[in-house]
């Protein structure tokens, strides 16, 4: 891996295909794992992923270095992965998959740390149930350790409005946890 | 699984071109050109808004003897169709910011408001620079003007403009002036008639009231307003055409 930086490496792609390669490298597994979030389907995933990558790709002119790779590349993502349950219209209710839990990003875990009790199963469950703008925003902040530029970028929001965003969203996945316990 | 991943990227990407620069450039400026377009028509919608308000609506002081409720003449005058374009044109130049880079990070109501000023302002440096002015003397602009003056249109609403030929007791008989036809006016002691001036024949009219074959039970009785645009458009009989007060040219 050279030790160039992601959006030095989206710069020089329209050049140099291999510049492309190395941040398919870097990020697929990561957008992988958001849009097997987002959709609750790992395999699915997958796809849509490869779309992802695909459309940087043939869209990276379009690439403002101002702005992070990363959060360009979610963006591509959170679009496809919008498209994507928009086309199936309901989310597909999977089974609990350790891998998808297993990988959290090292970061403080908020929404553990919230419901201390819980296991990591239940929040998942849970988080299917949120919608897709709350499970996002959520996912962006928790798991992906975005900062909330970074997830303004993304979703194309009010950088004033993702704090209140994330905080109703805790509430709600809270209710719902709380919920299915009583029940 | 991860690696599996990346050769099917890899390998679906080397069939795959990046699109070339200008598209982005061309699509990017279509945008940039869209807002200013959008901009100078909220302007001007703007402008021609406020005109209707201030100088057709009652609020302003207008047709305050029309004989009609003074509310159901605010609404009745007000320039909703315009309004509505408006809101919509702010909200195709709110969609457009944000698509721009970096601007979506912006709060929504900081957006509509700078939207908001920047109409303003823009409104007001048309007035400054005499563009408005120069706008309304379009004649696309003075057909709106005379349209959204619902109450005065003599086809539609029931209301009638016409020279006065005979006067009686309780009685005027008046010469409509875009179709000629004859009316006979009944008033009485109820009929709202505008102060400070005498019916006299030959006096140009404006009567509001209920119509019944070629009569009408006056409510109201105005005097031709030197307000009133784009009145010398209508057509009239040549007879009439140099005895016709001339309106004043229409100004923002």
């Amino acid at each position: 891996m050279s030790l160039k930086t992601d959006e030095q490496l989206a710069l020089e792609t329209s050049k140099n295909k291999e510049a492309f390669g190395e941040l398919v490298e870097r990020y697929s597994e990561k957008i992988h794992y958001y849009i097997a979030r987002l959709i609750g389907s790992f395999q699915e995933a997958e796809d849509t992923t490869q779309d992802v990558f695909i459309k940087a790709y043939e869209n990276i002119a379009s690439f403002n270095s101002k702005l992070k790779f990363s959060s360009w590349l979610y963006r591509i993502a959170h679009n496809e992965a919008v498209n994507f349950i928009k086309k199936n219209y309901r989310y597909k209710k999977v089974e609990y998959n350790e891998d998808i839990e297993n990988h959290q990003i090292e970061s403080e875990d908020l929404i553990l740390k919230i419901i201390k009790n819980e296991n990591a199963k239940e929040v998942h469950n849970a988080l299917l149930k949120l919608k897709t703008s709350e499970k996002e925003v959520l996912q962006l902040y928790y798991f992906e350790d975005k900062k909330y530029v970074e997830i303004s970028d993304i979703l194309q929001i009010s950088i004033n409005s993702v704090g209140p965003k994330i905080k109703r969203a805790k509430d709600k996945l809270k209710k719902i946890i709380e919920n299915e316990q009583k029940t | 699984m991860n690696k599996k991943l990346n050769e099917k990227i890899k390998t679906k990407l080397k069939n795959k071109k990046p699109k070339p620069k200008w598209q982005f450039q061309i699509f990017d400026f279509l945008k940039d050109f869209g807002i200013i377009l959008l901009f100078i028509s909220a302007i001007l919608i703007f402008g021609i808004a406020l005109y209707l308000i201030v100088h057709y609506n009652p609020f302003f002081g207008n047709y305050k003897n029309s004989g009609f409720n003074f509310f159901f003449q605010i609404f009745s005058v007000f320039p909703w169709e315009l309004i509505g374009i408006l809101v919509l044109l702010i909200l195709g130049i709110y969609y457009l910011i944000k698509k721009v880079h970096f601007l979506y990070r912006l709060d929504s109501i900081l957006i509509i408001v700078i939207i908001l000023v920047l109409t303003t302002s823009g409104y007001f440096l048309a007035e400054t620079t005499g563009l408005n002015k120069k706008i309304a003397g379009n004649q696309i602009i003075r057909e709106i003007y005379q349209k959204q003056g619902r109450l005065f249109k003599p086809e539609r609403g029931p209301v009638v403009i016409g020279e006065i030929l005979k006067i009686e007791n309780d009685k005027i008989t008046i010469q409509e002036i875009h179709s000629e036809k004859e009316w006979i006016i009944i008033f009485d002691e109820k009929t709202r008639i505008q102060k400070n001036q005498d019916l006299e024949i030959g006096k140009i009219i404006m009567v509001i009231g209920e119509k019944k074959e070629n009569q009408i039970k006056a409510r109201g009785i105005k005097f031709q307003s030197e307000n009133f645009r784009g009145f010398n458009d209508f057509p009239r009989p040549e007879s009439q055409r140099n005895q016709m007060p001339r309106a004043p040219k229409p100004f923002i």
